[in-house]
């Protein structure tokens, strides 16, 4: 006899047989995929097991029907449940009503199709047939019903839990714009859209990612402005994701972006329903992702971490280039500092020079060791603040100003004028609207001030030129991360530098490659109406002025 | 089916090669121009700027003619596989050269001007690593960077002159014209040499969105060039007068000195120094990127990626063992017209005139597809 000889397994088949029997551990395969057996007790007992006697898993078997012959349960997870709506719209017409009427009586063999059709008052309910998918429902917040002798099972659809409230978004908030902001129910963030997107062309495509979390994820797009080629790929990088848990956006973030090591944030995140309204319109597909108030917006390009929503309700012309200045000096002036004062003193003014070496005199440090303590000090501070408890803030702002401010420069150990680089930097960095944007300008500072310390301007520029050509080489989504201003669409610039009124901005960006580019009817710049016949206003109070004027009697009026 | 697979727009293949070629011209060439023509500088623009003209298009014929071949790739294709190569490792060697004079040259202005007690070699790897980094993520992310750059620095340098125009004295371009032609004529070569390095452009040809731009190509680059040239020599000169501008080394530099503005803005030539650094930083890529890219052709190597390292680390020793010191390096840009007239207007020409006598050995079907190119342009 021949025996049949097998192969040996490669190494790499071996190693990715082992992870794949660890993720499959993950989910228990052979139970979820059973059907629902007749026998009621059987599930019962099966989901008891699933659970493991788990204290939030509420078990209720009764009898009801007109003989009570006709054995039920009903499960479902305390706290995701809504306990009221339940027993008015589910168990109470079971108990109360045994008789539907006089042709249709509850018997054993009819039950589940009368219960079904005539007896639960649930707005939303699902016919299972399979233990797995049951599953899924009840935890997300279904309750199961189980008949005795069926093989389905009805899931109606009972969600209720804590949530927190609609409140304006901490993260950004505005002078002038709508105060709701998103919240961790993926539900209410979709209403907060469609609420200001009454189109049925609003799409909401769902997602379940997460072995364990089985978390829902949800690419939000307006079909026909968007870019067909875009959804694709966010759905493509969405279904490609094996992981156990995505907790927050931020993980989804990771797994997603283009580049995987770049300090740059390549996709852009929200708390504004507003924006994400936005962004939609424009062409972009929206992430959102159940358990964050936080949404993903793709692509994002880099000139857009520069644009804060509330720009297109108050204008102000001044704002986007002031925070193109910020970001200017977010970068380079501690860098700047330090090369001036160390290798080019001739190009400070003479009078600056001369109190700047004042008060350098007596520091211990060269500038760059000073500006780096200062800046490192300040990270420090920052972070502190973000990580403290709220009530203790106040002490840690008066610690860093006068403690290490204050007494750093009186004890010698850093310049005043260090003090006030380190304080604008400070400041400029928080004008930077996006806060990962800000936080990477935040951190490219360090390079630079290094650069700045072993080779003055030139190394400077030389940085600055390194990070140019890193952000001219990145890609979100496809589209080059320093559009519009590299590759140059001059046309877009003009919400770019500054922001133009509505009526001037009549196509979609380019870079979305939106199948309908117009975005409203050209030539609405709003003028004063001419005087015609009829409406001579105008007319009649020039003529009222210069009669009296002619009259002589000017004070009389 | 060349190994660069990136695409760039008309107006970035135009700053690209505007910028190639500027960066060096702005340094010498004021200086060198005046102590051969004095206060007729500005003639010679003009002359060298219609042989550049020309040049281009003998240029852009060769790079229409081969849409989506580079320079190496069309020569091994014409001279077959052997002579190609050698074309193609002349001009890779051509390049690794000249950037090597170049590199060195701007590590020898920031010493002097800038940092005099830092030692060449540290600039030298600067440049290099930087140029490394940009040959390395692509031509599609430096041209990208070019188009934001060099239109910036162009627009500074432009208000520097305009800047400076108070303390000028225009007194200085008379007597007109009374220079000899022969002294015109070589001022003009010297600057016509300059325009040669534009050459550089036929390896990043197929990369052109839109090849049949070509000629346009060609001519915005000799627009762009001759404003930016006028501007600088005759601001130069006006500023200085000619002899003064002759005994200068770094003349625009001098011109960036003198500028005041209200009593606060001063001594900023500083600034002048951040302009050529990524003038300067960005013609070191794109060499880079030409003699990497040519040897990888010629080798025919799947991507050129695997070079940057090597020759990055050939040009920064390169940078420093080509000179002894900087009177060698301004003999050598002295020299450097009749070095580039024979090797890139060598290749050019050698490969038009194969070109040619091809298309008139195979009969009228290559002419008929120029003639439809130069129509659809």
């Amino acid at each position: 006899m021949l025996r049949k000889v097998r192969k040996p397994l490669k190494p790499s088949e071996l190693k990715m047989r082992k992870i794949n029997a660890r993720l499959q551990e993950l989910q228990p395969k052979e139970v979820l995929e059973q059907p629902i057996s007749p026998d009621l007790d059987y599930n019962v007992k099966l989901m008891k097991e699933l659970f493991g006697n788990s204290s939030d898993l509420v078990v209720r078997e009764f009898h009801f029907g007109s003989d009570k012959e006709i054995r039920v349960a009903l499960i479902f997870i305390d706290g995701l449940v809504d306990k009221i709506s339940l027993s008015e719209a589910v168990l109470k017409p079971l108990l109360y009503r045994t008789i539907v009427d006089e042709e249709r009586k509850l018997l054993p063999g009819n039950a589940f199709e009368l219960i079904r059709d005539w007896l639960i008052t649930f707005a939303s309910t699902k016919e299972v047939d399979k233990m797995g998918d049951l599953l899924d429902l009840v935890l997300a917040g279904f309750a199961a019903f189980f008949v005795d002798g069926f093989e389905y099972a009805l899931a109606p659809e009972v969600k209720g839990w804590k949530d927190r409230s609609i409140e304006e978004p901490k993260t950004e908030s505005f002078v002038r714009g709508p105060r709701d902001g998103f919240t961790e129910t993926l539900r209410t963030n979709t209403a907060l859209i469609r609420r200001r997107i009454r189109t049925p062309r609003l799409r909401f495509d769902i997602y379940q990612v997460g072995r364990v979390t089985k978390t829902d994820i949800c690419v939000a797009y307006i079909d026909g402005l968007v870019n067909p080629a875009t959804v694709d790929e966010v759905k493509r990088r969405i279904e490609s994701i094996d992981t156990d848990s995505i907790l927050e956006s931020g993980y989804l973030e990771d797994f997603i972006k283009d580049n995987a090591w770049t300090p740059f944030t390549l996709l852009d995140r929200t708390e504004r329903p507003d924006k994400v309204a936005a962004a939609l319109i424009e062409g972009r597909v929206a992430i959102l992702v159940d358990t964050t108030p936080f949404a993903l917006i793709v692509p994002a390009v880099f000139t857009e971490f520069l644009q804060s929503t509330e720009d297109y309700y108050e204008w102000s012309e001044s704002a986007r280039s002031l925070r193109w200045l910020a970001i200017l000096i977010t970068l380079t002036f501690p860098s700047l500092y330090v090369a001036l004062t160390t290798f080019h003193q001739e190009m400070i003014p003479v009078g600056l020079a001369l109190s700047m070496a004042a008060g350098r005199e007596g520091v211990p440090f060269p500038a760059v060791i000073e500006a780096l303590i200062m800046e490192v000090t300040f990270d420090l501070l920052r972070e502190a603040g973000t990580r403290m408890p709220r009530s203790v803030g106040q002490t840690l702002g008066v610690v860093g100003a006068i403690v290490l401010g204050q007494a750093a420069v009186m004890a010698g150990i850093v310049s005043p004028f260090i003090v006030i680089v380190v304080a604008l930097t400070a400041v400029t960095s928080f004008l930077i609207p996006n806060y990962s944007a800000s936080l990477t300008i935040r951190l490219l500072r360090y390079p630079i001030l290094i650069l700045a310390g072993m080779f003055g301007l030139v190394g400077v520029f030389l940085g600055l030129m390194a990070i140019l050509l890193h952000m001219a080489s990145l890609r979100s989504f496809g589209v080059p991360y320093l559009y519009p201003i590299t590759p140059a669409v001059p046309a877009e610039w003009k919400d770019v530098f500054y922001r133009a009124p509505w009526w001037k901005m009549d196509l979609r960006p380019l870079l979305l490659r939106s199948p309908n580019r117009r975005r409203q009817a050209p030539g609405q710049r709003p003028e004063p109406p001419p005087v015609r016949p009829g409406r001579e206003t105008e007319a009649v109070i020039e003529d009222g002025c210069q009669k009296n004027c002619a009259g002589g009697n000017r004070g009389s009026g | 089916m060349g190994i660069e697979q990136g695409k760039i727009s008309r107006r970035q293949a135009v700053f690209l090669v505007t910028n190639t070629i500027l960066a060096t011209m702005v340094l010498y060439v004021p200086s060198l121009l005046a102590q051969e023509t004095g206060q007729d500088a500005w003639v010679t623009v003009v002359l060298a700027g219609a042989g550049g003209v020309l040049y281009g298009a003998i240029v852009v014929f060769l790079g229409a003619r081969y849409p989506d071949k580079n320079l190496v790739e069309y020569s091994m294709e014409l001279l077959g596989p052997w002579a190609g190569r050698a074309v193609g490792m002349i001009f890779g060697l051509f390049f690794l050269y000249l950037n090597g004079a170049v590199i060195r040259e701007f590590s020898e202005l920031l010493v002097s001007l800038v940092m005099p007690e830092t030692p060449l070699v540290v600039f030298d790897t600067l440049i290099v690593s930087l140029a490394a980094y940009g040959v390395y993520l692509g031509l599609e992310v430096f041209a990208r960077v070019n188009e934001i750059l060099f239109p910036t620095a162009l627009f500074i340098s432009m208000g520097f002159i305009a800047l400076a125009i108070p303390e000028m004295e225009f007194y200085h371009f008379k007597p007109a014209l009374v220079h000899s032609l022969p002294a015109l004529l070589r001022g003009s070569a010297l600057l016509f040499s300059f325009y040669l390095e534009g050459t550089a452009l036929l390896m990043f040809y197929p990369a052109l969105r839109r090849p049949e731009e070509g000629r346009a190509i060609s001519y915005q680059v000799g627009f762009l060039l001759a404003i930016a040239l006028l501007a600088d020599i005759l601001g130069v000169i006006a500023l200085f007068g000619p002899e003064e501008t002759a005994r200068l080394i770094f003349p625009t530099f001098e011109l960036a000195k003198t500028v005041h503005l209200g009593g606060f803005v001063e001594r900023i030539e500083s600034l002048i120094i951040g302009i050529w650094i990524t003038m300067g930083g960005l013609k070191v890529m794109v060499f880079y990127y030409v003699s990497v890219l040519a040897f990888a052709e010629s080798w025919g190597l799947r991507d050129y990626r695997l070079l940057v390292l090597p020759m990055g680390i050939i040009l920064a020793s390169l940078a420093v063992l080509e000179f002894a010191d900087t009177n060698q390096i301004r003999s050598f840009f002295r020299y450097m017209p009749a070095f580039t007239v024979t090797v890139l207007g060598g290749i050019t020409a050698f490969l038009y005139l194969i070109t040619l006598i091809r298309a008139k050995r195979t009969g009228g079907k290559t002419d008929k597809d120029d003639k439809n190119k130069k129509k659809a342009s």
